[in-house]
């Protein structure tokens, strides 16, 4: 008797657990108005959650990219400047004043009107928030009338509108931030509204109805964070999201042969590359980092680790880019591991205990290889340390969600790190934020004079073709010498369910969902 | 003996027989991988189990089979070095605890209720990520963490056992406290202890695993089971075999563990009464009743 209650209670449990794995049942009934009445919500799922107070640090990535905000200008495919909330901008004589005249209708999510002061007050709060901004902008003065805003700059400033473009430069209503945290709720132009944002978990917003680029075509957006790719990748193929943005490259190949999905894909501006930390004892030496680098084997990273996701390249900027071209730059080695032992045997680099590890003076070759959790940097890397300790240099690796701490102590000889090398269509932000002397980006500690003079040419030149001139010099002199190590461009991609229309990678990477993103019919 | 008695005996020897198999293999692992466990070739990333390679290669084109193989000696041994250093620390300090009493005992058993107010892997994961990464910090971590149980254990036996009339014996006889700690007391409480321990083999090395899955474990490109599922998990669906065959050391040791930790158990039980566990006899018996 007891064992038959046993079984049958067995039994009901299991039935239990297989209904709790059965599929859910759909969450909208369908109304007796028919599918046109159907409400259109759509769920976007992300692997890197962001703030979204453009001032604040590349928080305002995730304000263009969720459809809140917008900048004065835009990129387009090719990367070329082009208006947005802007109408266009002249140039003064003396190169000092642009004068921007401003897209007519523009409503902030208030209600308010986007007008001169709105976005002088919008500048303005940005300057003093964000000093990335407030060097790339180099703003003097701003004076507003009407529709138009006069910037003067304090020193000619060739990228201003490119500058502009930099997802820091989306235009808030700065008169509504009394009492709000922008971060969880700014006022801004874009198609949609923040109606609830919880960091890290999700974010829901609303269509702006006075949206000056016409009706949103959602009723309802819900951006939902899974910071873990492969689950993002399952959420993807059960369809808990409608599109998926920063998936593991492993898993194209699950959706590029199921026609449930569709991928849009870009070549894009960035870069996988390598910092070597210039304070610690070995990476001092030029000859070491010349071996480091023709240990990369940056095609077969790019081609396998990232299922041919990566190009492989010896400059910072994509070929397609005048100043980013491969030929520029013959003097960078190529992959050559019996070369690298070679080299580090004839700078005195040998293993003389016989313990299985170069030394050199006296003190063993070791190396301490960090990076963080972006999609393919994790793979390159650990592929990378093999390559090093097969060389017979004793790599240890270590792997940070978040990196900033790590490099900040300066407890690394190695990063592997990736950065879009032209975030505003132009070579100026990148090589002076990553080769300046002191900049913020300049995680390898690098310091050259005859680099900080061509910056400072490059930040004040007009002229186009001298500009990339100054860019490829640059890039040489750093190069030459193995100061830093580019491997490969990226091709990204978001993948989504068959059918949805207006979402599609951009090559800058910021710009996703627009007024026209829709979900599958 | 009866017969249940007899296969519990059959069954001990041959569990015991396999889990020194498995140390012999950890041991020997290194030489039997067929390929180089750590050596990236790319071209030859994702393959399905072949002849060349008999459980596939993972996504950096290493030898699964080599791995799992090379990462025995890590997940097992460091297991059961976690084991051993839970089971001395936490008897010393149980045993000192339960026979000298007083203010020390009275701290370390708050310590102890702290320690088991938290479930042990939560707690293990912030040792560990306050340690950092690294197998040497899993393993303390894991360490820190699993003493406990074996501290309040050993006190409970040894407050019952130092009333025992034997240890009043050894007392009259005239015999040092670490004497009768050694010889009468440590003995007689071991043997609960080391069932414990022998069933908590198999935790540890799930636990371990999981801190190297978590990624405060063991480092890579070190061979390790639990990083090796980590490390494939990405691939779950285009590779199935990366992760499945570490998945499946993994049970396989785990249930052999807890087998063998069963086996001991029955085996350490008493047969003919009805105590959690018979006494070992005083060695003065043997001489005779000793004089009161």
């Amino acid at each position: 008797m007891k064992k038959r209650l046993c079984l049958i209670l067995a039994a009901l449990m299991l039935l239990g657990a297989l209904s709790a794995c059965s599929p859910a049942a759909p969450s909208q009934t369908a109304s007796p108005g028919g599918a046109s009445k159907k409400p259109k919500s759509f769920v976007f799922g992300v692997y890197n959650f962001t703030k979204i107070d453009p001032s604040d640090n590349y928080n305002g990535w995730g304000t263009l990219r969720y459809g809140v905000g917008e900048t004065l200008f835009k990129l387009d495919d090719n990367l070329n400047v082009v208006p947005w909330l802007a109408l266009g901008a002249g140039l003064s004589e003396d190169k000092l004043t642009w004068t921007i005249t401003l897209r007519d209708g523009v409503l902030f999510h208030n209600g308010n009107v986007m007008d001169g002061a709105a976005v002088k007050a919008s500048l303005e709060r940005l300057i003093a928030a964000n000093e990335r901004a407030a060097s790339e902008l180099m703003i003097g003065s701003i004076a507003a009338e009407g529709n138009t805003v006069s910037i003067t700059t304090s020193q000619p400033n060739p990228t201003l509108l490119n500058a502009l473009c930099d997802p820091y430069a989306c235009i808030v209503d700065v008169s509504a931030e009394d009492g709000v945290d922008f971060n969880l709720y700014p006022v801004c132009t874009g198609p949609y509204l923040v109606k609830s944002f919880t960091p890290d978990v999700e974010a829901h917003l609303e269509p702006f109805a006075q949206y000056w680029g016409g009706t949103p075509a959602l009723n309802h957006l819900t951006i939902k964070a899974i910071p873990d790719v492969d689950t993002l990748a399952l959420a993807m193929q059960n369809g808990e999201v409608d599109a998926a943005y920063g998936l593991s490259y492993d898993t194209l190949s699950l959706f590029s042969g199921d026609d449930r999905f569709s991928i849009t894909q870009a070549a894009t501006a960035r870069v996988y590359m390598l910092f070597f930390n210039l304070n610690r004892p070995f990476m001092q030496d030029p000859a070491f980092r010349r071996a480091l680098c023709m240990a990369v084997d940056k095609d077969s990273y790019g081609k396998i680790l990232l299922n041919g996701a990566g190009t492989p390249t010896k400059s910072a900027f994509p070929s397609s880019l005048s100043y980013g071209d491969d030929a520029l730059f013959e003097d960078v080695p190529d992959y050559d591991p019996e070369g690298a032992r070679a080299l580090l045997l004839e700078n005195g680099y040998r293993d003389t205990d016989g313990d299985g590890y170069l030394d050199k003076g006296g003190q063993k070759v070791t190396l301490r290889v960090v990076t963080y959790t972006r999609a393919g940097l994790p793979q390159s890397t650990q592929a990378l340390v093999s390559a090093l300790r097969d060389l017979g240099i004793d790599a240890a690796y270590q792997q940070y969600e978040s990196i900033s701490q790590a490099l900040q102590s300066g407890d690394y000889d190695l990063c592997a790190y990736s950065f879009v090398t032209a975030p505003t269509g132009d070579a100026y932000a990148f090589l002076s934020h990553t080769m300046g002397t002191g900049k913020g980006g300049n995680y390898g500690r690098y310091s050259n004079p005859e680099v900080e003079a061509l910056l400072n040419q490059l930040a004040t030149e007009f002229d186009v073709a001298k500009r990339a001139e100054y860019a490829v010099q640059i890039q040489k002199i750093a190069l030459a010498d193995s100061s830093y190590c580019f491997m490969f461009h990226l091709n990204m991609f978001m993948v989504m369910k068959k059918g949805v229309t207006g979402l599609k990678q951009s090559p800058v990477d910021y710009y996703q969902i627009t007024a026209e993103t829709s979900p599958a019919a | 003996m009866t017969r249940n008695r007899r296969f519990g005996r059959v069954r001990l020897i041959l569990l015991l027989t396999l889990a020194a198999l498995l140390c012999l293999l950890c041991l020997i692992g290194p030489e039997l991988a067929p390929n180089d466990p750590y050596k990236v070739n790319l071209l030859q990333a994702k393959q399905p189990p072949s002849e060349k390679f008999p459980l596939g290669t993972d996504g950096f084109g290493r030898c699964v089979l080599s791995r799992i193989l090379v990462g025995a000696r890590t997940s097992v041994f460091s297991a059961l070095l976690v084991v051993g250093i839970t089971l001395t620390v936490g008897c010393v300090i149980g045993t000192l605890c339960g026979y000298f009493g007083g203010a020390v005992d009275t701290i370390f058993m708050r310590l102890v209720d702290i320690f088991l107010a938290f479930p042990g892997m939560v707690l293990a994961l912030a040792v560990a990520g306050m340690l950092g990464t690294g197998l040497g910090n899993a393993v303390i971590a894991l360490a820190a963490t699993g003493w406990p149980q074996y501290a309040r254990l050993a006190r409970s036996y040894v407050l019952t056992l130092r009333e025992e009339n034997f240890v009043y014996a050894a007392r009259l006889n005239g015999q040092s406290t670490w004497s009768i700690l050694l010889r009468h007391i440590l003995p007689n409480a071991l043997r609960p202890l080391i069932v414990t321990a022998s069933l908590s083999i198999g935790g540890t090395i799930l636990g371990l695993a999981g801190l190297s899955f978590l990624g405060l474990g063991a480092l890579p490109p070190a061979a390790e089971w639990g990083s090796m599922l980590s490390d494939g998990r990405g691939l779950m669906q285009q590779a199935p075999w990366i992760v499945l065959y570490p998945g499946l050391t993994i049970f396989l040791t785990v249930v052999l563990f807890n087998l063998l930790g069963d086996s001991v158990r029955d085996a350490l039980a008493p047969a003919d009464d009805t105590h959690l566990f018979r006494k070992v006899r005083p060695r003065f018996k043997k001489k005779g009743t000793p004089t009161l």
